[in-house]
């Protein structure tokens, strides 16, 4: 490559896009005539060229959308179940796993604590006498079941407990 | 998925369960008594009673005067003293938190009266019958945790 090509390969890229004026057009030409290296550069160039328009209107021609970035997130959404999920990757079907677990399990705790209210309200001033004695005066259990009254009742005399 | 699922309801509900049963042991349970002179005299219920009302009409007295109250607190296995106004001692032992329930052994000792009972929590049983200055002693019992 002559010491000049170096000033022609900067230029190619512009000959190429069609951004030179036609004096700097002429003159790459007349380079090009007589330089095979710059040829053969200006080719790899031009193939290059011909592989990016191609893949970019493949991705164009399967989305009607505009955006290049656009297109691209679309295919990957469309392509999501394809994905291969990493190790140790938070996925959104563990996610959707977790949350209704984590639904049941609240549920769960809502209707224990619910049980444990209702029984507590229904045994609300509940007494259940088991065993009751007297040494000194006779004894009595009376329940009122209307008022959930209950009492123990001794029937001292007079002289059975010291009075003060 | 399933099996992880069941997995983590049961260790919830067997670590509930261990939960309740420890809190259970460890509870502590407020005792409230309030002493009252029932006589046949006028005079009514005392304003004092108000909350007791519909439990003392049952004892067919025309006079319910407030003497005191006094309220202790105590876990399962401990022994509360209250002393009453007639010179006796009331003996509260705190036996099991069994819920909603809390059993109770109570004895007055002149009056030689033993019980054992259990109550639901904020449950209030009556205990009386000895003489005192021309009516009877009524004590009401609260217990609560």
């Amino acid at each position: 490559m002559a010491v000049n090509c170096k000033y022609y390969i900067e230029k190619l890229s512009a000959y190429l896009d069609n951004e030179l004026n036609s004096r700097e057009k002429a003159d790459v030409e007349l380079h090009l005539e007589s330089c095979m290296s710059c040829r053969e550069y200006l080719n790899d160039l031009k193939q290059i060229q011909g592989y990016t328009q191609d893949l970019y209107g493949r991705v164009r021609k399967n989305s009607h959308q505009d955006s290049l970035w656009a297109n691209i997130e679309a295919q990957l959404n469309d392509n999501e179940s394809e994905l291969i999920e990493l190790p140790g990757s938070f996925g959104k079907k563990k996610f959707a796993l977790w949350i209704s677990s984590a639904v049941a399990a609240c549920l769960i705790l809502l209707a224990g604590f619910y049980a444990y209210y209702a029984i507590t309200k229904l045994n609300q001033n509940q007494c259940i006498v088991t065993w009751v004695e007297s040494k000194k005066a006779p004894v009595m259990v009376y329940k009122d079941k209307s008022t959930n009254t209950t009492i123990i009742w001794m029937f001292s005399d007079e002289n059975s407990v010291s009075n003060t | 998925m399933v099996k992880r699922f069941i997995l983590i309801l049961a260790f919830l509900f067997l670590s509930s369960g261990l939960v309740v049963a420890q809190s259970n042991f460890s509870k502590e349970v407020n005792i409230g008594i309030k002493v009252i002179k029932a006589s046949n005299e006028r005079g009514g219920i005392d304003p004092q009673l108000s909350d007791l009302s519909s439990q003392l009409v049952r004892l067919n007295y025309t006079s319910y005067q407030f003497l005191m109250q006094d309220s202790k607190t105590g876990v399962p296995k401990d022994e509360l003293f209250f002393n009453l106004p007639d010179g006796d001692v009331l003996r509260v032992v705190l036996l099991t938190v069994d819920e909603p329930y809390i059993k109770l052994y109570v004895a007055i000792k002149k009056a030689g009266l033993n019980t054992n009972f259990k109550i639901s929590n904020h449950g209030t049983v009556i205990v009386g019958g000895n003489k005192f200055k021309g009516g009877s002693l009524v004590i009401a019992i609260t217990a609560s945790y």
